[in-house]
């Protein structure tokens, strides 16, 4: 991999927060309903100068090329604001949520990377059997379902009806661990507070299980495919002449390249599921990124939807960039 | 003078078997399942006024919470129960079709129209409107989509119409990417050189030649972004960035019905059974499109 290529998406980074940011900002002002209205309400004794003092106070009063500098400027230094709303510095507030969110998408991707790597594998060894139909057939399920709706039936079944799990939150209260990294399992297990850790787990089953299921058939496609034609390679049949055992051709000769798209297809997973976090934090009320920028849009939240937004998109960009870098260090046939 | 726009145009009309491809479709049982059920929908959505039973905005608080006639409790008149203010369940379904497939078509055909013109005109003509537009794709797709759709729904208000809008400014690159890649791959084959030299104007090459032979792609990207527009509305809508209160729609149905998932299943259960229902007949029938047209690609 060249280092022009390196700087060049680095730059392309740059400018894609910037087309971003700008977006944002122009979307957020041309949005009908003023935050300062919605904040004071409609109380009578609140008067035209308080609210002027509240512009002013948000620097809302500022022309929009101020603002969108001062945003930007806010951006390359940390400093994202105030929360409108909240009344608390922005960062902050991402700061604490962004684990919340990166919790839930590591723990579906191992959930969809466990269910759909061995289903792609059966699928494809048994290749047009009434096993590989019934997969893919579940497997054209698994894509047709709204995550939404496999949440809600997920918390009937095994919230309401069995009574296993929790349906809503993180942990419960008086179990927050130390914090550590933010991750509510990996503090629990550093800091060795097992009552925790379970809590924390049976938390992040439902959710993990509901975002991962949809990209779980998306490997297993992938995988079964990409099997089916590895299997049918030169190298595959020299490995059978040789008379190597079976499950040494299929999981370290066959699996091991099969598994090469997985990488792009993981940072498409990842990228998706942090976007997609919207819908899985509003369904089990995971308090993460998600569910703060939706209330952040519906109260009206300038700064706090622009920081939030800003901050998904940049990560969602640079999962790409890694992917790219990625995909020439394990397939050296891939130069940029 | 021989037309030379006519010949290329009987030669592209003979390009691989399209009747043919049709008939496979129809061989395939789970595509011919895709489609009925399809149909079903379609024609729920077409007649919801004559087949919805009751008025699906008419509430009756007496009637409130009745589970599907088949439980206890349940009452005959309401097939699959009544909702929080007493709405018939499945008057509201039936009506919610309405919003899912308008939505899901309007995309469809708003956003292939966008992306697929645009598709064929950078692939055909190439150069700077070529790069300029696919620059344009690549900050499109570089956006999450759900967050912009959900900035874009919050700035123009909820409403089927800017569903449609929204949807398909986020989702014409789809189109686009895949349309441009196949007409660069058609724009260098005899037929479309043959009508170059036969001196056919280019508009008329791409639209009459070019665009007929990749329609079949076409059709495939379309049913499986039919899906994936009817499973994004229903999200919109669950999140409240979809329909204005008051219209049924699949997915805030859903919504609304999370807040009795203890005491009233059905309320969430049915509608989102619907939706999987729709998108699974829709990807069906994609699926079998595709081994038609393709049959190499059959799995």
């Amino acid at each position: 991999m060249s280092i022009a290529f390196l700087v060049h998406r680095m730059l392309q980074l740059v400018v894609v927060t910037f087309v971003i940011a700008l977006t944002v900002f122009v979307v957020l002002r041309l949005t009908p309903g003023d935050p300062v209205d919605m904040m004071m309400g409609r109380d009578d004794a609140v008067t035209q100068a308080d609210i002027d003092r509240k512009r002013r106070a948000l620097g809302l009063d500022r022309p929009m090329h101020v603002q969108f500098a001062s945003f930007v400027g806010g951006l390359v230094t940390g400093d994202l604001g105030t929360s409108l709303v909240l009344e608390r510095p922005v960062s902050g507030l991402l700061w604490e949520r962004l684990p919340a969110t990166i919790e839930l998408a590591v723990a579906a991707m191992l959930v969809s990377f466990i269910i759909g790597i061995p289903v792609g594998v059966v699928a494809a060894l048994r290749q047009n059997s009434l096993l590989d139909r019934v997969i893919m057939g579940l497997n054209f399920i698994g894509l047709s379902m709204p995550s939404f709706w496999q949440g809600i039936m997920l918390i009937l079944l095994f919230s309401v009806t069995l009574g296993w799990l929790p349906s809503l939150g993180r942990i419960a209260y008086d179990l927050v661990p130390v914090r550590i990294t933010g991750l509510y399992t990996l503090d629990a297990l550093l800091s060795w507070n097992l009552p925790a850790l379970q809590n924390a787990l049976a938390h992040l089953f439902l959710p993990a299980l509901t975002a991962g299921t949809a990209y779980a058939a998306i490997i297993a496609r992938v995988v079964r495919s990409s099997m089916l034609e590895v299997l049918r390679q030169d190298f595959i049949r020299t490995a059978w002449s040789k008379g190597l055992q079976p499950r040494r051709i299929v999981l370290g000769h066959a699996l091991r390249n099969a598994l090469i798209p997985m990488i792009t297809i993981g940072g498409l997973e990842a990228g998706s599921l942090l976007s997609g976090s919207v819908v899985i934090e509003t369904v089990f009320s995971w308090p993460g990124l998600g569910r703060l920028i939706v209330m952040s849009i519906q109260g009206r939240d300038y700064a706090l939807v622009q920081g939030a937004v800003v901050l998904l998109c940049v990560l969602y960009v640079a999962i790409s960039l890694i992917v790219d870098i990625a995909y020439s260090l394990v397939d050296p046939r891939v130069r940029w | 003078m021989v037309d030379g726009t006519a010949i290329a145009a009987r030669v592209a009309r003979r390009a691989p078997g399209r009747r043919s491809s049709l008939r496979r479709l129809l061989g395939y049982p789970t595509s011919v399942f895709g489609l009925l059920v399809l149909l079903f929908f379609v024609v729920l959505a077409v007649f919801a006024p004559l087949l919805a039973p009751f008025d699906p905005n008419a509430g009756n608080l007496l009637r409130r919470l009745r589970p599907p006639m088949w439980l206890d409790g349940g009452l005959s008149a309401h097939l699959i129960g009544t909702d929080q203010l007493g709405r018939d369940l499945l008057s509201q379904m039936i009506f919610g079709a309405r919003v899912s497939l308008s939505v899901g078509v309007g995309v469809v055909l708003l956003s292939g129209l966008i992306g697929g013109g645009l598709g064929l005109v950078a692939g055909y003509l190439r150069g700077r409107i070529d790069t300029v537009l696919s620059r344009l794709a690549d900050w499109t797709l570089a956006f999450p989509f759900l967050i912009l759709a959900i900035l874009l729904m919050g700035l123009l208000g909820p409403g089927v119409a800017n569903l449609v809008l929204v949807l398909s400014i986020t989702g014409w690159p789809h189109f686009f990417r895949l349309m441009r890649g196949e007409v660069l791959v058609e724009r260098e084959k005899a037929y479309v050189e043959a009508a170059r030299a036969l001196g056919a104007h280019r508009v008329s090459i791409m639209l009459r030649h070019v665009a007929r032979n990749v329609f079949h792609t076409f059709l495939v990207v379309a049913t499986v972004r039919l899906g994936l527009a009817v499973l994004s509305e229903a999200g919109l809508s669950y999140l409240g960035f979809g329909v204005p209160p008051g219209v049924p729609a699949w997915g805030s149905m859903v919504s609304i019905g999370q807040d009795y998932v203890e005491t009233a299943w059905w309320l969430s259960a049915a509608p989102g059974l619907a939706i999987l229902l729709l998108v699974l007949s829709v990807n069906l029938v994609g699926e079998g499109l595709r081994d038609a047209f393709d049959p190499r690609m059959r799995p």
